[in-house]
């Protein structure tokens, strides 16, 4: 079985004390944060590796169109099947009055998979994933 | 165990950092982290880390390396390539003792011709602006300090005023005040009718005089071509008794016996007349007297600040300086210094010298002569006097030294079809103009010319090739000649003129003179 990776558990910020996440759990991490880091963040800090991300967290705190949803689904997706571990990705974004919620759903390495990623519109704060 | 000179002067890149130090380390701790896909979080803050360490490295690479002069003087590159030359002056003024010769302004007489009948003024510094056809512009007044210029052009009259150039000389920015005499000049400040600005050459420049006697040398008559002439007095007594002799463009001094005047000077056209005023005896033993012809508006020629480079060989130089002797009552006694001292010394005694050339006469013993010039020619007789009288003044026991400037020899390039990258053709040509005229001036550092040299057509080759932009360059097609002709694709040595001292004067523009093709 290919191995997912064992990282440090951390989305948005760093734990403490330092614990450790392996496998599916692992890979959903590392997909959020393809979804929460402004594009560049890796080149700042001299990694050389190309790597996609936005940071959806930008789209808040304004009035969002349907166009505009589209375009985050768009962006979502394309950044999300970047990943070297994803092998197909579909993302939704859905917005009630004081939250944005993206789904994805595709399949991996290891057979489909789907997560959620639920964010507070007023504060962008990431509330579970 | 202490880190080695070498180990502390180098600076790993962030991706040796990241493979030679932050891995290894994370091995040595056994860290349990198996994702290492872009992305991850351990990676990341190992790619932070190594940043951090960059950064730390390049900080103490900096100290560790201004430390050392040919580090921070720029005469040996760092091993990890960092430029550390900034720290040149506060070295040279800690460890040596040595200021830093600051960029100067050029500054020229303009005659303002007033050909109305109100008279404009009084104008103090900054009053008037006028502009050159080189886009150069010049402010009244002379920039020092306590500059206190203050004029009024009479009406139907005309009157002389310093102006100085707008920005201090920088070469390197494209700032270069070697404006000709005779120019069209236009006013920028526009509220002065009638008033015209030029700035004509006299046929003779000022006489600077080395020396304690009241008698006048001055120069007369129709003089032809570019010269420098140094009348030297040889035994006191006034005109028609005082022998002197004569120095043309720093070749050897001619006795001219006890004569009162001379005409036709070298067959020149110059008339020489010395007289009295009121002293006697007029003219003293030693005393020297310095013109040359055409003269020039210049009265002070700018220089860029001086390089790291120029600034560590003044401070180099101080050191044989030191070795002097003592007399029996503890007071320190001027000897000979060395070569480097004189060069040393001739660039101390005025901020227009930029280039110092010290040789002992191959004929005469104990003269050595002093070559000076300034930044893009040669030096004004102020300067040549200043240096002459800085040096005499330090009566040396055995050694004569002899002030001389060289004279300006026009050298010209042509032949070279230059390839470069459409868009940056307008860039291309102004930054290789610069970099040709920085390297004829004696500015690069890289290939300092002095008085006298070898221009190398394997350099201009070089600055050409290495200019953003150029992406081809007929090497083996370059010429280079002088006067504007005897052109040959091959290097340059001066003088041209032999037993004399020149130096190289370029004032073309590759635009003109190379072909240029975009590629």
């Amino acid at each position: 079985m290919p191995d997912l990776g064992t990282d440090v558990d951390a989305v948005t910020d760093l734990p403490d004390p330092e614990e450790l996440v392996s496998g599916e759990a692992n890979v959903g991490n590392a997909l959020a944060r393809r979804l929460l880091t402004p594009p560049g963040a890796y080149d700042e800090i001299g990694d050389p590796e190309p790597y996609d991300s936005i940071d959806i967290r930008q789209w808040l705190g304004k009035r969002l169109t349907t166009a505009d949803l589209d375009d985050l689904r768009s962006q979502a997706s394309q950044v999300l099947s970047q990943d070297e571990r994803v092998a197909t990705v579909a993302v939704d974004a859905q917005l009630t009055e004081k939250l944005l919620t993206l789904t994805a759903e595709g399949s991996g390495s290891k057979g489909p998979f789907r997560f959620v990623l639920p964010i507070d519109r007023l504060t962008g704060q990431l509330l579970e994933s | 165990m202490p880190f080695t000179l070498s180990q502390l002067v180098t600076v790993l890149d962030q991706a040796s950092t990241w493979s030679q130090i932050v891995i290894p380390e994370l091995q040595k701790r056994k860290v349990r982290v198996t994702d290492w896909v872009v992305g991850g979080v351990y990676r990341a803050m190992g790619y932070v880390v190594s940043k951090l360490s960059v950064d730390a490295q390049t900080i103490v690479a900096t100290y560790a390396a201004a430390l050392f002069g040919d580090y921070c003087f720029g005469f040996v590159q760092t091993p990890s390539g960092i430029d550390v030359t900034s720290w040149a002056p506060l070295v040279a003024k800690q460890c040596f003792g040595v200021d830093r010769i600051e960029a100067t302004y050029t500054v020229r007489n303009i005659t303002l011709t007033n050909t109305s009948t109100t008279p404009q003024g009084p104008l103090g510094p900054g009053g008037m602006i006028i502009s050159f056809p080189s886009g150069n512009r010049y402010i009244l007044g002379t920039g020092a300090p306590d500059d206190a210029t203050s004029i009024t052009i009479p009406a139907s009259d005309s009157v002389i005023a310093p102006f100085r150039s707008e920005f201090a000389n920088d070469s390197a920015a494209g700032l270069s005040y070697n404006d000709a005499s005779g120019l069209t000049i236009s006013l920028v400040t526009a509220n002065f009718p009638g008033v015209t600005a030029t700035n004509p050459a006299p046929s003779y420049s000022s006489v600077s005089h080395v020396g304690g006697g009241i008698g006048t040398v001055t120069p007369s008559a129709t003089p032809s071509g570019s010269h420098h002439i140094a009348v030297r007095i040889d035994t006191q007594g006034n005109t028609g008794v005082a022998t002197w002799s004569t120095s043309l463009d720093g070749a050897a001094y001619v006795t001219q016996s006890n004569a009162s005047s001379i005409t036709n000077y070298g067959g020149l056209g110059i008339t020489i007349t010395l007289a009295n005023n009121g002293g006697s005896p007029a003219f003293l033993a030693g005393d020297v007297y310095y013109f040359d012809t055409p003269g020039s508006d210049i009265t002070t020629k700018g220089r860029d600040v001086e390089t790291p480079h120029a600034l560590g060989l003044r401070c180099y130089a101080t050191r044989p300086m030191l070795a002097f002797v003592r007399d029996p009552a503890g007071n320190w006694v001027w000897t000979s210094p060395t070569i480097n001292a004189y060069e040393a010394l001739a660039l101390l005694a005025s901020t227009q010298v930029v280039v110092a050339l010290a040789q002992t006469d191959g004929a005469i013993n104990n003269v050595v002569r002093i070559l000076v010039a300034s930044q893009g020619g040669p030096a004004l007789p102020a300067v040549v006097a200043t240096v002459q009288a800085f040096l005499t003044s330090r009566a040396m026991l055995t050694d004569r030294p002899i002030v001389a400037t060289p004279v300006a020899r026009v050298v010209n390039v042509a032949g070279a079809t230059v390839t470069c990258k459409a868009a940056l053709i307008p860039t291309a040509k102004a930054a290789m103009n610069r970099e040709y005229q920085a390297y004829f001036s004696g500015l690069d550092p890289s290939n300092p010319l002095s008085v006298n040299p070898k221009l190398e057509h394997a350099v201009l080759v070089e600055l050409a090739r290495g200019t953003i932009g150029v992406i081809g360059f007929t090497d083996t097609a370059l010429t280079i000649g002088h006067d504007g002709g005897s052109y040959a694709a091959a290097d340059l040595q001066l003088p041209i003129t032999p037993s004399t001292f020149e130096m190289a004067t370029w004032s073309e523009d590759v635009a003109n003179v190379f072909t240029w093709v975009p590629g």
